[in-house]
């Protein structure tokens, strides 16, 4: 591919980037290919020179009278930046190192100086790379395992950084080589400070495009809330500072209050963006009312106390609710699935429901049919034959009748389409069912008997479903009990139950008929099954069927002696 | 119409109504019975297979759907008996997998409900002829096996070797018998068995087989 074909047809270039690089830099200068790279690199690399030079040379807390300075944001600083553009800034960290030493009041040049200035640039660059490896700050989900990892990295920098810096120092006239320890110890703990006050929050807001800043920015740490931390922790810098008589950092437990509240709501954001704020505030503090009885340590033990555990608090949070993202997904996906095989089981019901009303609506027309040709043979044979053809005509009209009833039933079974959630008491149930196959019992001369538990309460449901369900039971029970010579009867009874911590109600239907034969009773509840002679055997599937549509269910209890079908209600709460 | 009724009233036979759904029962048997044939109606199978005695020629015609036993066991049940009479079947579904389990089982047809009228006199006179004819091929079956019964033992040893093929004077020899005397006999052999040339003997021997050797030799 020459230079020629890439201009006239810049659409096929893979990468917008290249194609900037080469209209700028004419294709051939790589330092200005470079500084106009992607993400502004010039910019970024300029940016963190400025800020890094700046807070190495200048005490932005002068009255705090520490006598040190309380943390370095320096090394923080050159951390976030190697760990979110990578190993191509290390030769602007080392500059602006060298740069701010040199700018420094009270330094001091020599051959140590630069290899001091290498060795703390290349504690920055491997602490860098290192966080860029192992700790995935810059993706979306952060763990507490994270922190772990950042807080190593943090405590080698610190000690790494610390030591040269102090080997530096040392090295110039003004201090004596016994200073050494004590400086390094200084300058650790304020390298460390500065290390975990700052870098994660300038992770955080390091990683992403400048879209998911914004929404960041907008969306959960919003202006409200944001206002409220700051007002709050104002109000309690007051408190702890304001309070005279007291030791300062005697109070200061109360800081971890909203710390706290901020890492459970914004999680590992929310903390790394606070902590930062903590810290200059509480500096604010110190430099506007002085401290008396506090020391640099005390302070920087408090912020590190505060800082660690707010970030391993937002940590927590953030996996808690990613855990419960992750659940609710499930949950819905779940739900979804239950959808499709209710649909597809209803479905399924639909063409088995058809199948059955076909089947039995053929039986009485069929027997129309042949009937009413079995008419026209005998009205063919004259006035001896007519006793017999109004006989014959008399079937067919029963027969026609069957058929009609067979087409109401089916109605009464849909014509709730929509459920509605009612309170239905057992005993008036019971009434009605009795009233309604009064005729039934009467000429089966079936003894009816009900036995409801006292205190029972009402069940909740359709009242016509379950009405629909309970006579289905009964009218079986008078089918099978009109065959039997002696003692029949059909007992109801009703109490209470528990499924699984839901409060039940029971309905049991027995009769003394001979009970369902063995072969009978695993199909008992499929369509077309019946050991009627004109059953439906449609009753029983369509009753479960909307029985568990009601929340309950219905069954053949096999173990007992006496025929007895269950029926489970739930019982109506409030 | 007519034709039917002719037809019908040259029939003798029964048929046995097996379907569970009394409508459609006694309308078919009443059908039927104004077509001349006579009917005996069974709620079940079991009710059916428990009734013993039953009028020839016959047929079934029963519903594949019925309480308890099914019709298509029913109608196995009866294949697998010596001498059954022909199976019609009858259901409310099209089903054509029951029907072709049905026709594979034996049955002589498969009606569908609603029944045609026609269809049904045509199916049931189809089966009932079959009937008879298969009667009647029993009741000669049996006629040759009661005069194949009748013989003597020796006169059995005659018929088996002439029917084996061996020559006359072999036979004779074999039983120490002059050729007039044997002549004498196979014709007596012959009106026994009422054959009246030597080819009805070989075809009597066909027809008898084996079994009724066997049967034969165990008297």
């Amino acid at each position: 591919m020459s230079a020629d074909s890439d201009s006239i047809t810049p659409a096929n270039e893979p990468g917008a980037g290249l194609l900037t690089r080469r209209r700028a830099g004419g294709g051939t200068a790589p330092v200005v290919a470079w500084i106009q790279g992607p993400g502004g690199r010039f910019w970024l690399g300029a940016l963190f020179w400025i800020a890094y030079v700046l807070a190495d040379s200048v005490d932005l807390f002068p009255n705090a009278r520490f006598g040190v300075q309380p943390w370095s944001p320096q090394p923080a600083l050159a951390l976030a930046l190697i760990a979110h553009g990578g190993s191509v800034y290390a030769p602007v960290v080392l500059a602006a190192v060298l740069s701010a030493w040199f700018i420094a009041p009270a330094s001091h040049l020599g051959g140590e100086w630069v290899l001091a200035g290498v060795g703390v640039a290349a504690t920055y660059w491997g602490a860098g790379v290192a966080l860029r490896r192992w700790a995935h700050w810059g993706s979306a989900e952060i763990r507490s395992r994270d922190v772990h990892i950042l807080l190593a990295i943090v405590l080698g920098t610190a000690i790494l950084a610390a030591v040269l810096e102090a080997l530096r120092q040392v090295a110039g006239p003004e201090l004596a080589a016994s200073a050494l320890p004590l400086l390094t110890l200084r300058l650790f703990i304020a390298n460390l400070l500065g290390l975990v006050v700052l870098t994660p929050g300038l992770l955080q807001w390091a990683g992403g495009t400048w879209a998911q800043r914004w929404a960041r920015l907008r969306n959960p740490l919003n202006a409200r809330d944001a206002m409220i931390f700051i007002v709050v922790l104002g109000a309690l810098l007051v408190l702890v500072f304001g309070l005279r008589p007291l030791d300062e950092f005697r109070m200061s437990y109360l800081l971890f209050l909203p710390m706290i509240v901020v890492a459970m709501r914004y999680g590992l954001l929310g903390a790394a963006t606070a902590i930062p704020v903590v810290q200059l505030g509480l500096l604010g503090a110190l430099t506007l009312g002085g401290t008396r009885a506090g020391t640099a340590f005390e302070f920087q033990l408090l912020i590190l106390t505060l800082s660690i555990s707010t970030l391993y608090l937002g940590a927590l949070s953030d996996e808690r609710q990613r855990a419960a993202a992750r659940i609710a997904e499930h949950e819905r996906i779940l739900r979804e699935r239950d959808h499709a095989l209710a649909d597809a089981q209803r479905i399924a019901s639909t063409a088995e429901l058809a199948a059955a009303l076909a089947h039995d609506l053929n039986q009485p027309l069929s027997a129309i049919g042949t009937f009413a040709r079995a008419s026209q043979v005998l009205a063919e044979r004259g006035e001896a034959e007519r006793p017999k053809l109004l006989e014959t005509l008399e079937q067919v009209t029963q027969e026609s009748a069957r058929a009609g009833q067979y087409l109401r039933r089916m109605r009464d079974f849909f014509r709730t389409g929509t459920m509605r959630e009612e309170r239905v008491s057992v005993s008036s149930l019971f009434e009605s069912t009795r009233a309604h196959l009064r005729d039934r019992l009467v000429r089966a001369d079936v003894r009816w008997r009900t036995t409801i538990e006292p205190g029972l309460p009402a069940v909740c449901g359709d009242s016509v479903q379950i009405g629909a369900v309970l006579g289905n039971l009964v009218s079986n029970a008078c089918d099978v009990l009109e065959d039997r010579i002696s003692w029949r009867q059909i007992h109801l009874k009703a109490f209470r139950v528990t499924d699984g911590g839901t409060p039940m109600v029971r309905i049991l239907v027995e009769d003394t008929g001979p009970g369902v034969p063995a072969e009978l009773r695993e199909r008992l509840f499929k369509p077309l099954a019946t050991s009627k002679p004109n059953g439906m055997g449609l009753g029983l599937a369509l009753s479960r069927s909307i029985a568990e549509r009601q929340g309950g269910r219905l069954w053949f209890d096999a173990e007992r002696e006496i025929t007895t079908f269950c029926l489970d209600l739930r019982a109506y709460v409030g | 119409m007519s034709d039917n009724q002719k037809a019908a009233t040259k029939l003798e036979g029964s048929v046995f109504l097996v379907e569970d759904d009394a409508a459609v029962r006694n309308s078919l048997s009443l059908l039927l019975r104004l077509h001349g044939f006579g009917t005996e109606e069974f709620d079940s199978a079991e009710q059916f297979l428990a009734a013993s005695v039953r009028p020839r020629p016959a047929c079934a015609l029963v519903d594949i759907r019925l309480p308890g036993m099914s019709g298509l066991s029913l109608q196995a049940r009866m294949m697998r008996q010596e001498r059954g009479f022909p199976v019609l079947l009858m259901t409310a579904q099209g089903d054509i997998a029951i029907a072709r389990t049905a026709l594979l089982q034996g049955a002589v047809d498969f009606l569908e409900k609603p029944i045609d009228e026609k269809e049904l006199l045509q199916a049931v006179s189809a089966a009932l002829r079959g009937d008879s004819e298969q009667l009647a091929r029993h009741r000669e079956h049996d006629a040759l096996l009661a005069r194949v019964a009748s013989l003597t033992r020796h006169e059995w040893e005659l018929f088996e070797r002439i029917t084996n093929g061996l020559s006359y004077r072999e036979i004779a020899g074999e039983f120490g018998l002059t050729l007039e005397a044997f002549e004498l006999q196979r014709a007596r052999l012959m009106e026994k068995l009422d054959a009246r040339r030597l080819a009805d003997l070989f075809r009597l021997r066909f027809r008898v087989g084996e079994r009724a050797s066997g049967n034969r030799m165990a008297l």
